[in-house]
């Protein structure tokens, strides 16, 4: 099976607080870039599905250099060809980010089967995957724990409330991927990581496309403390913090 | 009466059959030790100069046997059976000479002395010294001490040989009324009683004869068993003490990781001939066993076990993968304490093996065990290994007058925090706690801040070496454009990279333990404590003790603090473990864990205040004693700062 696995590269979610300054400016050079939480889970799934397919898979990102760490990574874990396409990375309309990644896909041959990440760790998101689908009018599964090759077809698994769902899906089809015991991304081994570090990257113009949708304000959430102290003998603080709540309950906590 | 002198082979005609006996013995011992050869002979060789510090350290622990007799009771009497056997070797090598080249060396004074009243002194040594290794192992039952048959055959094929040794002279001296037959007094006791028994002259003679066969027999069976067996110990605990490493094998070798064939230790051939040597070396005496930490909280890890286990797959699936004989579970307990190292008599050196080996597993394989693997990857990404940290390299420092060093900027002190005192709040404190002390001492602080990076120390001992060394290449780079006078850490890993292992990168800096610049501080009067008054016990953490050798000095802080020092039953070199090492900070440990044992020890001193002077130490210390019911455990610097604030305050 021939597989294309979108990967994107985020700023360290772990980065101390006050490290990244809104609007998306990174205040100081000490943030890394890393692979976003479900990266490694749309990764795993394609090493998977290669292998038992005995099939390739290609890896694709769009951003700046920086998202070359995750391009790295798959080439470490077998990926036959890693691409970028050259768009800033920052906030990004999905759709248009879907008509980019579409247009990389067909630069790249087309594939039985395109692999996501449930979302990106910044934007949160969750839509380009199917969104792309949309575009390339193909099935789309999301949220895919574990895929099991058959023929042209995957078996797909999903959890849900108390149990999980399998489906039978014919290839072409686009999935997206989410944590699970079997979606744990396995360690590269350090021969591969080596020789990932001298394999070329390919670079991809992005095709013009016009946004669909446009960031207008960002502001990050205020955290205020303001107490008091309700004086007075028992009755009297009783009273004052009924009102206090009442208060409270009237303007939201504002004053 | 003339000369004194024995007759040799007297009584027992047709001796010379003994070479029959003695053709089978050289070839059986020959083969026996071809058999290892071809197993050490795999090896990859190591460069050993120079010399001098192996050689000294081979008087002082083979000669001497000074780690063996640190157990009192079963160490003297392992000196005394060894120099017994060697004053018996040297006796029979004597007798030869006498019987097969003919040199009249058995007579005389010499012979009185030595052939006589010598090795009847050193039979009965060795005798009381086999009784003493008996009772221990079956009266006593030490769990480290095996019980197979041939535990027990060793020491009592031993004993057996020694007293028919004794029989056989005090027959001879009863039937010939040996002359001189006092000066070998135990065999001369012993003819005393057959003359109360009636022992007729005919009858000894027969005995005599009988026995001398099956003295012989069982000594030659015995010394053909030595290749075969632990005995072998004998001529490999010294190999293993000469090639041992004088520093204590504590910097683990650097791996070339662009030209190995194979990263890591997965084959014979991937170990050192001193590997290999050191497992013929192990005398199964347990001490190892006793020492660690990973045994003592029933994870699936010896390293006396791991060693036989290593040792019988090299004899017996020498072409075979290691990882068929020694699981994962086993490799990763390990918390590289080195107190298996520091325990045993005949420095085999485990750490080094097992590092090698989980080298193999996460770099050629990609495995390793969760939480390590998240804390290595941490390291990768942003250089640090404390996940969901919640502050940068600098916030400990946020309003104290410290700054960040600018390039281009002389350094005369860096303070070299390490992640755990920036991102670890509990260690925030000490890093507070220790910078406000170098502020008192007048001192210059400058810190990396965001251009430290972790020395990369949890990456290698979990066997990711090649993170490791690019984290090492950028810190010396780093270090070497700041080229501080001095640098100054509060963790003991740090400590341990910045002083030796990063040697191997091309550093040479000045780096000291915050204990032991404080310590210099007290003494020449930079410093001035208040005095204090707390009972305190003192943790040794394995990297500041057993790895670079600083025992004394938190002591002395800690004492110029006020403290009164009680000591755990472990401490200083046979310190144990606190459960952080080797990546254990980073992983889930199930019940027993090693940091509640070593709590336990803590609460039994009856110490108000725990103190250590580790960071790890410190975090795995909290838990341990607040779980064990005991009182606080602070750092050290913590301890002096407390005694140090109101003298400053004081002089204003
Ligand atoms: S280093 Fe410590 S934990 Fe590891 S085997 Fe030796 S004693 Fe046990
Ligand atoms: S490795 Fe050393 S301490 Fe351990 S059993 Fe063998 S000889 Fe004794």
């Amino acid at each position: 099976m021939r597989i294309l696995c979108f990967l994107k590269a985020i700023l360290d979610p772990e980065a101390p607080p006050g490290a990244i300054r809104f609007p998306g400016k990174v205040e100081s050079g000490d943030v890394s870039t890393v692979l976003g939480p479900f990266e490694g889970n749309a990764l795993e799934l394609s090493v998977q599905v290669a292998e038992a397919s005995s099939g390739a898979f290609v890896a694709v990102a769009m951003g700046d250099a920086a998202q070359d760490v995750t391009l790295r990574k798959a080439l470490a874990l077998g990926a036959e060809r890693a691409v970028r396409v050259d768009a800033p990375l920052g906030f990004q309309d999905p759709l248009a980010v879907a008509r980019r990644l579409r247009a990389a896909a067909e630069a790249a041959g087309g594939a039985d089967l395109y692999v996501f990440g449930r979302q990106a760790g910044d934007w949160d998101m969750g839509v380009t995957a199917g969104l792309f689908a949309g575009l390339l009018d193909l099935p789309f599964v999301p949220l895919v724990q574990h895929a099991e090759v058959s023929g042209q077809s995957l078996r797909l698994r999903r959890e849900i409330a108390g149990g999980y769902e399998e489906s039978l899906r014919q290839t072409p089809l686009v999935v997206s991927v989410t944590n699970g015991p079997g979606t744990l991304m396995r360690l590269p081994k350090v021969k591969d990581v080596m020789l990932a570090n001298r394999k070329p990257i390919d670079v991809l113009q992005p095709v013009a496309t016009e946004p669909t949708l446009e960031l207008q304000e960002i502001a990050q959430a205020q955290v205020t403390r303001q107490g008091r102290m309700i004086t007075g003998d028992t009755a009297q603080q009783a009273a004052g913090l009924a009102a206090e709540l009442r208060r409270f309950l009237v303007t939201g906590g504002g004053n | 009466m003339g000369i004194p002198h024995r007759v040799v082979y007297w009584n027992v005609p047709g001796h010379a059959w003994m070479y029959l006996p003695f053709a089978i013995l050289v070839v059986v011992f020959v083969y026996g030790v071809w058999r290892r050869w071809r197993v050490w002979a795999k090896g990859r060789r190591v460069p050993l100069r120079p010399w001098g510090p192996r050689v000294r350290r081979l008087l002082s622990h083979a000669g001497l046997q000074s780690r063996v007799v640190r157990r009192p009771l079963q160490g003297y009497a392992h000196a005394a059976l060894a120099v017994a056997f060697g004053l018996l070797f040297i006796g029979t090598c004597v007798v030869a000479l006498k019987a097969d080249f003919g040199l009249p060396v058995m007579q005389g004074a010499f012979y009185l002395w030595f052939e006589s009243a010598t090795l009847d002194a050193a039979g009965l040594a060795g005798i009381i010294a086999l009784a003493v290794f008996l009772f221990r192992r079956y009266a006593m039952r030490p769990s480290a001490l095996g019980r197979e048959l041939a535990d027990f055959l060793v020491p009592f094929t031993l004993l057996i040989i020694l007293i028919t040794g004794f029989l056989l002279q005090s027959l001879r001296i009863y039937a010939t009324h040996d002359p001189w037959g006092a000066y070998s007094f135990v065999g001369y006791g012993l003819s005393a009683l057959y003359g109360d028994w009636h022992l007729s002259i005919p009858a000894a003679l027969i005995i005599h004869r009988s026995l001398w066969w099956f003295h012989l027999v069982l000594a030659f069976s015995f010394l053909g068993a030595i290749p075969y067996s632990k005995l072998f110990h004998l001529f490999m605990a010294p190999v293993a003490i000469l090639l041992s490493d004088p520093q204590g094998a504590t910097s683990l070798e650097k791996l070339d990781i662009e030209q190995s064939e194979r990263l890591g230790v997965n084959m014979l051939s991937d170990l050192t001939v001193k590997d290999l040597v050191d497992l013929d070396a192990c005398t199964e005496c347990g001490r190892c066993e006793e020492a660690c930490p990973a045994f003592a909280s029933e994870k699936p890890l010896s390293p006396k076990k791991l060693i036989l286990d290593l040792r019988e797959h090299a004899h017996l699936h020498p072409e075979e993968p290691l990882t068929a004989a020694i699981k994962d579970e086993t490799l990763f307990a390990c918390t590289t304490c080195r107190a298996c190292m520091e325990a045993c008599p005949v420095d085999i050196e485990h750490v080094p093996k097992i590092v090698g080996m989980r080298r193999f597993r996460v770099m050629e394989e990609g495995e390793m065990p969760s939480g390590l693997a998240e804390a290595v990857q941490g390291i990768e990404e942003r250089g640090h290994p404390f996940r969901g940290a919640q502050a940068g390299r600098t916030t400990w420092m946020e309003g104290l007058p410290i700054h960040e060093w600018q390039s281009g900027e002389p350094c005369e002190t860096l303070l070299w925090v390490g992640c755990a005192g920036a991102f670890d709040p509990r260690a925030q404190k000490v890093a507070r706690a220790l910078a406000q002390l170098l502020l008192a001492m007048g001192e210059d602080v400058k810190v990396l801040g965001r251009r430290e990076s972790c020395t990369g120390d949890p990456a290698r001992r979990a066997g990711q070496e090649y993170l490791y060394q690019m984290q090492a290449e950028q810190n010396v780079q780093t270090l070497k454009e700041v080229a501080p006078r001095r640098i100054v850490t509060m963790c003991p890993h740090c400590l341990h990279q910045l002083r030796d292992e990063y040697r191997a990168f091309g550093a040479d800096f000045e780096v000291v333990h915050h204990s032991e610049y404080l310590q210099a501080a007290l003494v020449t009067g930079r410093l001035r404590a208040a005095a204090g008054g707390r009972r305190i016990t003192y943790h040794d953490p394995c990297y500041l003790g057993r790895y670079e050798g600083v025992f004394a000095a938190p002591r002395e802080v800690l004492k110029a603090a006020g403290g009164d020092i009680v000591e755990m039953a472990h401490h200083g070199r046979d310190s144990f473990c606190c459960g952080a090492g080797g990546g254990w900070a980073f992983r889930e440990e199930g019940a027993p864990r090693v940091n509640r044992l070593r709590a336990k020890e803590a609460v039994a001193t009856g110490a108000e205040v725990v103190a250590t002077g580790c960071p790890f130490c410190l975090s795995m210390m909290t838990d341990g004693v607040k779980a064990e019911g005991g009182g606080e455990v602070e750092d050290i610097a913590e301890i002096l700062w407390a005694q140090v604030a109101p003298e400053v305050t004081a002089q204003g």
